[in-house]
């Protein structure tokens, strides 16, 4: 074979190796920026449903007597003490309706859903759950002297 | 190498893909292993070290805490514990007692921590925590 012959062969060979890299970095790329975004948001949502359980569940809410008031307050905590639920704002929590507690809450872009349960029975419920992509959060908290569990999720 | 294939006939092009694929690939390989490490169990690690810090504001609320016994804390925190968890909790007041409820944390996994201090009668004590998944 002739040298120029090689030559040209090594620059086709060259060429198409490169020509699959640039097809297949692309390919790679688009699929790892979709999952990096997909991971993005996922991220948000789960920072987002972290700050609302601290929220609920350890304060008692802006005004600190906002139970006793008609209006929506400025910030909804349910808590007397940490992690101690009040019945009166939990009842005034679930008096509030679902669209004022996604707004004081400030999770309008999600959709939400609160679950108190206490001894298997559930006590309060807010939403509608949904098993897709929802993220879930598990918390322990006291509820009438005794212990109970508040599941709160939120997704898009 | 290259005279043992083509004699004195070279093959510059495809060397110099082969070496930029390997340099390519190498620098891709790493970066999306350390992109994809990061936002692994985040949430979940957060989340069990939040459940540490209930468990604890329950053994305080209810006095478990402030009875500084060893054994009643261990079993009321295994009370509270989901099952996959394992958890150990050191106390001590300001007048030097102190107990151990006394598990071995594993070093080969995430370990949760915190702190939080409680009233024993008018004095303070500061609880401490580790939370883990069991193996």
């Amino acid at each position: 074979m002739l040298k120029a012959q090689i030559v040209i062969m090594d620059l086709f060979f060259a060429v198409f190796l490169f020509i699959v890299l640039l097809v297949s970095f692309f390919v790679s790329w688009n699929v790892y920026q979709l999952r990096f975004s997909d991971a993005l948001m996922r991220n948000e949502v789960e920072l987002y449903t972290l700050q609302l359980a601290d929220q609920l569940l350890k304060s008692p809410g802006v005004p600190e007597n906002w139970e006793d008031f008609n209006s929506t307050p400025d910030l909804i905590g349910l808590s007397s003490k940490s992690i101690i639920i009040s019945d009166k704002k939990l009842e005034a929590f679930k008096n509030l309706g679902y669209a004022n507690i996604v707004n004081s809450t400030n999770v309008g872009l999600y959709n939400f859903y609160f679950l108190l349960v206490k001894d298997n029975v559930s006590i309060v419920e807010i939403g509608n759950y949904s098993s897709g992509q929802a993220v879930n959060l598990r918390r322990n908290v006291i509820y009438k002297d005794g212990v109970a569990n508040v599941e709160i999720s939120l997704w898009k | 190498m290259l005279k043992y294939h083509y004699g004195s006939k070279a093959v510059v092009f495809t060397l110099d893909v082969l070496i930029a694929i390997t340099i390519f690939a190498l620098v891709y390989f790493v970066s999306v292993y350390y992109v994809s490490k990061a936002s692994d169990n985040g949430f979940s690690q957060l989340q069990m070290t939040a459940l540490g810090s209930d468990i604890l504001a329950l053994l305080d609320h209810t006095g478990v805490l402030g009875s500084l016994n060893a054994n009643l804390t261990y079993n009321k925190t295994r009370e509270l514990l989901p099952a996959g968890y394992d958890m150990r909790i050191t106390a001590y007041t300001a007048d030097g007692f102190s107990f151990d409820t006394g598990n071995i944390q594993l070093s080969d996994r995430f370990v949760g921590a915190g702190k939080r201090y409680f009233a024993v009668g008018s004095d303070y004590g500061e609880a401490r925590y580790w939370i883990w998944v069991k193996e």
